[in-house]
């Protein structure tokens, strides 16, 4: 039928087709509608209750009430943000996860990177549409004086990271399919909620009282903000793709992109610096260690989850060549790759550390001790992924917690409760755990090689293994 | 274009859901495919969909693989799953309007594309209703139309009358055979194995995840040794509590039913050499017979005589 008809676009023809689709459901779904009238009617109540404070008290309608009815705005178009595009997110992905409906999606010549970023960029949209919606009360609360709109533009922007998170992490939950996810995410938000409020309590005082740099901090803000929303993004592509395809590419292709980016926050605090004590260079450094440290922590803990060998059909397109190969094989689906790969990026990590500590001892001191705890989540993966593959009844992500629960959380409680029920020091517990710094300082600098050991050591047998299975 | 679905394996754990099947069919054909539930039908149609990939084996669309091409393949085929949309923030233009654009179809030729795949299922009459208010029979066209909206050559088709009222079932048999006609190769799953009697050229069972038996009605009903089995005769005789006593007698004869006065349906096990002795036992009696008829194995019949009825 359609083959025999010529073609003739329109603008929409160049969009994405599930941002189209997802724009469509926005405005047809009745408890969006909803939540954007109960926006309208408590901005009109607003202004209302500002009339009266107004006729009340004349003297202090400058300086005050624009600031405050601002902020009683933005924290509704937050709120109504949060609802609509988050809320609603999780809603519907995992009701057309449930219904098979994602399935006929996947079978058309759509990818499962355009339905992410469809569904990514219908909620940003939104979030502007709700913004746009909160304008005409942002006008007023202007001209009730107190308040610059470049300063209510900086406040609206710090907004958007947290809406966004909540975005990107409601369509990777709701990428499992399942109703009892809801549960977890609300608490998750909950928790993520009361954390960001303290970075916006920081920033609002930053923006309101001209305090410091607050572009500075935005930017900071922006950046862990965009590269936490593309690993949920990198996630959920992976989520959705076949399963025997090539699904931990994107993710593992995204965290060496990340460990690339990490650096720019030592851009970030280097600018919020305003004493200027902090050199460019080492502030760089420091941050590609801390972040190196925790992406490598990262890999090897979803290395875990995964299946131990890249399967045939990422067998197949793998090349010749042995370098082209090796990089293949690390960025490619499967156990011991992704352990391989965080260890190497722990081995540069570490690098980096000890050239910072040859120039810059203090940071270097600290950096070089951040390495050793994040070592710890690649010796606990590596044990996960060889022992399920050891045995065929447990998966390598319940040998992963039970690993976690032995060599972590135990010597943690055990510890707490000889210190706290028995008034024992009970600091020699912890020396096996990445929580090792708090032990005496007389055993800190030996624990300290435990780390970068077990980073060669994982590497090493992760390679060997590898190259058996690979010969298999 | 034919389809050759060949030596599929489908394991989770240590279950084969499809153990080493193979069968093929063309256009201009519908099949049924027919197995008990936790047969390993829909493992197979998601296989053959490229939702799924097999273990070893691969399904040859005029021989483009779903294993090593599935983007290709997905140009090629319609699937319908046993699921229907129930979308309530979607209105029924839309829902196909999406699915068009996911195929790349742009401007004009996606508007007309519409309104051909609407009147061909029928769906222009609710085209701006929303999903969730629609019917069982309404959601199943839409869902038709929605495999349809590509043009594709081949139809998947999985448990596509399940739950629809007659009306609906007969609404989309014809449609079926339309599509068939127009020369689109189909493949149904169903329960409901006389409907399918009707519509097939020919049948897929399987059974435990193994084929049990492939090929056209006349190949599976008459020609096979499962179906000669066990002969089934019409017989035309005014006395028909004596005959049926007499043809009892026959050890070859294991049931004999009376469908209506003067009508007897004997079932002889053994194959057609067994017919004439049987026949000649109610000559030798004298009894007044008026005619006879060897009667063809029902796709339900027949699936029962090769089927056990257990699952994995």
């Amino acid at each position: 039928m359609a083959s025999s008809i010529k073609n003739q676009s329109n603008w929409s023809d160049w969009l994405n087709p599930v941002l189209v689709k997802e724009l469509r459901q926005y405005f047809h779904n009745r408890g969006i509608l909803i939540t954007m009238g109960g926006l309208l009617i408590a901005q009109l109540l607003l202004l209302i209750i500002m009339q009266y404070r107004a006729s009340e008290n004349a003297s202090d309608i400058y300086f005050r009430n624009g600031q405050m009815m601002f902020m009683f705005v933005a924290i509704g178009m937050g709120l109504a943000a949060f609802l609509i595009c988050a809320v609603s997110s999780l809603f519907r992905f995992t009701e057309e996860r449930r219904d098979r409906e994602l399935d006929f999606s996947l079978i058309s010549t759509i990818t499962p990177n355009r339905i992410i970023m469809g569904k990514l960029l219908g909620a940003f949209i939104m979030f502007w549409f709700i913004a746009a919606l909160t304008l005409p009360f942002m006008a007023i609360a202007y001209f009730l004086r107190g308040i610059l709109v470049y300063d209510m533009l900086l406040f609206v922007l710090s907004i958007v990271p947290p809406i966004m998170i909540a975005v990107q992490l409601g369509i990777l939950m709701g990428s499992a399919g399942k109703r009892y996810l809801y549960g977890p995410y609300y608490i998750t938000m909950f928790l993520f909620g009361i954390y960001y409020l303290i970075i916006i309590i920081l920033l609002s005082n930053m923006i309101f009282r001209t305090a410091g740099r607050p572009l500075a901090a935005l930017f900071i803000v922006y950046t862990i903000s965009v590269l936490f929303i593309g690993l949920l993004y990198a996630l959920s592509v992976a989520a959705i793709s076949a399963r025997q395809a090539n699904r931990m590419r994107p993710v593992r292709l995204f965290l060496l992109f990340a460990l690339v980016m990490i650096p720019l926050l030592g851009v970030g605090f280097a600018w919020l610096d305003a004493q200027g004590r902090l050199q460019l260079a080492s502030s760089m450094l420091f941050a590609a260690v801390l972040g190196g440290g925790i992406i490598s922590a990262i890999c090897a803990t979803l290395a875990a989850y995964e299946r131990h060998d890249p399967g045939l059909r990422v067998m197949l397109k793998c090349p010749e060549e042995s370098i082209r190969r090796a990089i293949y094989l690390l960025t490619s689906s499967g156990a011991w790759g992704g352990v391989a790969l965080s260890a190497i990026i722990m081995l540069l990590t570490a690098g980096l550390a000890w050239l910072l500590w040859s120039y810059e001892p203090t940071m270097g001191a600290v950096a070089l001790e951040w390495c050793c705890p994040m070592c710890f989540f690649l010796f606990y993966a590596y044990l996960a992924v060889a022992v399920s593959e050891k045995q065929k009844v447990l998966s390598g992500w319940l040998i992963w917690m039970f690993v976690v629960i032995v060599f972590l959380i135990a010597p943690l409680l055990l510890g707490g409760i000889i210190a706290i029920g028995l008034k024992f020091d009970s600091q020699i517990t912890l020396i096996a755990t990445p929580f090792y710094g708090f032990t005496d300082y007389r055993y800190r600098g030996v624990v300290a090689y435990i780390g970068p050991f077990l980073a060669v050591l994982t590497l090493f047998i992760a390679v060997a293994l590898r190259k058996k299975g690979v010969k298999s | 274009m034919e389809i050759k679905v060949q030596n599929l394996v489908r394991t989770f754990g240590s279950t084969r859901a499809v153990d080493d099947i193979s069968f093929e069919f063309a256009s201009g054909n519908i099949f049924g495919f027919i197995g008990p539930n936790g047969a390993g039908k829909t493992t197979t149609i998601k296989i053959m969909a490229t939702l799924d990939l097999p273990n070893s084996g691969d399904v040859f669309y005029d021989g483009v693989s779903v294993v090593d091409y599935p983007e290709e393949v997905r140009r090629i085929i319609g699937y319908m799953p046993d699921s229907l949309p129930d979308f309530r923030d979607i209105q029924v233009w839309e829902y196909l309007d999406f699915f068009a654009r996911t195929f790349g179809l742009k401007g004009e030729a996606r508007s007309r594309t519409l309104a051909e795949v609407e009147e061909f299922t029928k769906l222009g009459d609710i085209r701006h209703k929303y999903l969730a208010g629609l019917s069982k029979g309404m959601k199943q066209r839409v869902s038709l139309a929605r495999a349809l909206v590509h043009n594709p050559g081949v139809l998947i088709l999985d448990e596509p009358a399940a739950g629809l009222d007659p009306r609906a079932r007969h609404e989309l048999r014809e449609l079926l055979k339309i599509l068939s006609e127009q020369g689109k190769a189909i493949l149904l799953s169903s329960h409901i194995l006389s409907e399918l009697q009707d519509i097939c050229d020919g049948a897929v069972i399987i059974e435990k995840g193994k084929l049990l038996s492939a090929g056209s009605l006349d190949k599976l009903c008459v020609n096979s040794p499962d179906a000669k089995a066990t002969v089934t005769i019409l017989i035309q005789c005014v006395k028909t509590s004596e005959a049926r006593l007499k043809l009892l007698e026959h050890p070859a004869v294991t049931q004999v039913l009376i469908p209506k006065e003067g009508e007897l349906q004997a079932l002889i096990s053994g194959g057609d050499e067994f017919v004439p002795p049987v026949m000649a036992t109610l000559f030798a009696a004298g009894l007044p017979v008026m005619g006879f008829v060897r009667q063809a194995v029902g796709l339900e019949e027949f699936f029962l005589r090769i089927t056990t009825g257990e699952v994995q």
